[in-house]
């Protein structure tokens, strides 16, 4: 499945629209930063604030875009996240896994990479924001409510891995 | 001549990045991403919101840190790219101001901002006029153009500071006015630190 | 708030003649006044609290002769329209004696102004030069959403808008059906940028001022600080007074661009 894609501008305003969604362009400096704001905000629970804002966002654009074109099967579903996530300039994935869980491989990740040419390899794993996207994607997919997945960043490019591993389980 | 907010504009807006084989989006010497308005809205109102009073100005620093050094080296290399020479610079004839003319035209093209420059004493002070931003829609209370912000000082710390990176944080900006605070635009004001 | 000119003069019925006060009104109201009911004669004028005077010797629509002091002719009618204090009294059937100036009054009002704004100018300059410390003593600056406001008070005026040079479209006031104000930024921008040019290529110094009459609307444009300011008019009746009462309130728009 390709994802059909329409981009649009609003000449009063010059917005740019993906598929009717407000969208912006920042550079890998700019989630980066948030990144690492998160991290130094571990006390305030920021990193947990970042992977909910992505999931509860993330989750009504591919709800969305599932209702506009009819999606039925999981797969199709599915496909939508790991599609838009290389639309969206983040990276490419590959998933396995059904309703109960799975795991993802991340060949590719903007925020990885961007962390590394920033200040290269760090000590942990970092990609908070990947693991929202995620949950987000599985909910869409088997249609379940925010929160029903946990994910866990097991593996990761930041931290000098060769591919990053999220495993994706119920809650 | 001096650079044409118009011509920047109409050139500038059509142009849609598009990922590599990779899902990644190289552009202007960094890694492009194209993210949702509202993701980046609901986590800075979210993060805001858990920070206690005592921490919100640190919270707000980050904030506008992540712009500013998006802007920063971003910067770097969208005023060297090849559509910014092709668009932009046979129009500059003021030099540094006419560069800045020409970013906030790009800001607007690229959907960040619809601003442009007010008053511009060189080197010294700057004031910016947004009619549209996206951070205007956050719903938070308060002023919220934290990227503007960071964007702004930037822009002039490239503009008019000495080179990377000790001309970094050399001056810094203020938002003054916000259409989420119910001003009929937002106002920045970049100054000497 | 605009005052009615009925209100603010006396009908005089011994000689048929009209006296009032320049506080209430000015000289550019009277004179467009009188020259629009056609009127011939003369106004004498007092200044307060000098005690100066100044004559304005009209036919018709069309000035003949004007003094004041020891000044004539146009540099006359600039020092007369300089005056916000004093009297005045209009004489109808009086005639001059000799024609010092023999315009329009619209015109000769446009071209005072011009006058005026040199003279303006060149006193500002020597100010600055003299004396740097005097920006030290400005009046607390108004905004400029204040002073568009004030201008759009001025009777002509449909709208008021500032363009940087770039074309952005800093602050807008009013509205006018003739022209699209977001699409008046870019244009007024490249045809500055061409006059600008122009002005280098002559060796004529910056651009002070613009006209433009269309159809349908006269565009007025001035710089202010580092921008344009421009007004929309419906004609070109009014541009002569227009032209007078947005000067100060232009310098003033100035100090916020």
């Amino acid at each position: 499945m390709a994802l059909r894609l329409e981009y649009s501008h609003d000449d009063e305003t010059h917005r740019n629209f993906l598929n009717g969604q407000p969208v912006v362009m920042h550079s890998h400096h700019y989630l980066a930063l948030i990144t690492k704001l998160v991290e130094d905000l571990a006390d305030m629970s920021a990193p947990e604030i970042l992977r909910d804002a992505v999931e509860d966002t993330m989750r009504a654009v591919f709800d969305d875009y599932i209702a506009k074109n009819g999606l039925t099967s999981a797969q199709d579903r599915c496909n939508v996240g790991r599609e838009y996530f290389s639309v969206f300039g983040l990276g490419k994935m590959v998933i396995t896994g059904d309703e109960n869980g799975g795991e993802i491989r991340l060949l590719r990740s903007h925020v990885d990479e961007g962390w590394v040419k920033k200040w290269g390899v760090h000590n942990k794993p970092i990609n908070h924001f990947t693991c929202g996207y995620v949950a987000a994607m599985f909910g869409a997919a088997f249609n379940k409510p925010a929160r029903s997945y946990v994910v866990t960043e097991v593996a990761s490019i930041a931290a000098g891995d060769s591919e990053g591993k999220f495993i994706v389980k119920t809650s | 001549m001096t650079v044409m907010r118009d011509t920047v504009v109409k050139s500038l807006a059509r142009v849609t990045v598009q990922a590599d084989e990779n899902g990644l989006i190289p552009e202007y010497e960094v890694l492009v991403n194209l993210l949702p308005v509202a993701l980046l809205n609901t986590f800075m109102e979210r993060i805001m919101a858990a920070a206690p009073p005592e921490r919100k100005a640190e919270v707000e620093a980050g904030l506008v840190r992540a712009a500013y050094e998006c802007g920063y080296h971003t910067g770097c290399g969208i005023i060297t790219s090849d559509i910014f020479n092709e668009v932009v610079l046979p129009m500059v004839t003021e030099g540094e101001k006419d560069i800045l003319r020409g970013a906030y035209a790009a800001f607007t093209a690229w959907g960040w901002a619809k601003s442009g420059i007010v008053q511009l004493k060189e080197a010294e002070k700057m004031v910016i006029r947004a009619f549209d931003y996206y951070e205007a829609d956050s719903g938070g209370d308060g002023l919220r153009g934290f990227m503007l912000r960071g964007l702004s000082q930037a822009f002039f710390d490239l503009a008019y500071a000495d080179p990377y990176p000790d001309g970094m944080d050399t001056f810094v900006c203020h938002q003054t006015k916000g259409i989420e605070a119910g001003d009929p635009y937002g106002e920045f004001i970049v100054v000497k630190k | 708030m605009p005052v009615h000119y009925e209100e603010s003069i006396d009908l005089m019925n011994k000689d048929g003649g009209l006296k009032g006060n320049l506080s209430l009104t000015n000289i550019t109201d009277l004179l467009q006044f009188l020259s629009s009911s056609a009127k011939s004669g003369v106004i004498r004028l007092q200044s307060h609290p000098g005690g100066e005077e100044g004559k304005i010797h009209f036919v018709g629509g069309e000035l003949v002769s004007v003094v004041s002091k020891n000044l004539s002719g146009l540099e006359g009618l600039a020092d007369l329209l300089s005056w916000d204090q004093g009297t005045f009294h209009f004489l109808p059937g009086v005639a001059a004696q000799k024609t010092n100036i023999g315009l329009s009054v619209q015109h000769a009002i446009m071209e005072a102004v011009v006058l005026l704004d040199k003279q303006a100018s060149t006193t500002v300059n020597e100010t600055l030069r003299s004396d740097e410390r005097s920006f030290d003593m400005q009046e607390a600056e108004r905004s400029s959403t204040e002073v568009m406001n004030d201008l759009l008070e001025i009777p002509g005026i449909d709208a008021v808008v500032v363009v940087g040079r770039d074309g952005f479209v800093i602050e807008s006031a009013g509205s006018s059906a003739r022209v699209n104000i977001d699409e008046l930024g870019a244009s007024l921008a490249h045809s500055i940028n061409g006059i600008e040019e122009m002005g280098s290529e002559l060796n004529v110094n910056r651009f002070q001022d613009m006209f433009i009459e269309y159809g349908r609307a006269v565009i007025m444009c001035r710089p202010v600080g580092d921008a344009v300011a421009a007004i929309i008019t419906p004609d070109a009746s009014k541009l002569g007074i227009i032209r007078h009462k947005t000067r100060k309130l232009f310098e003033e728009l100035g100090h916020s661009f």
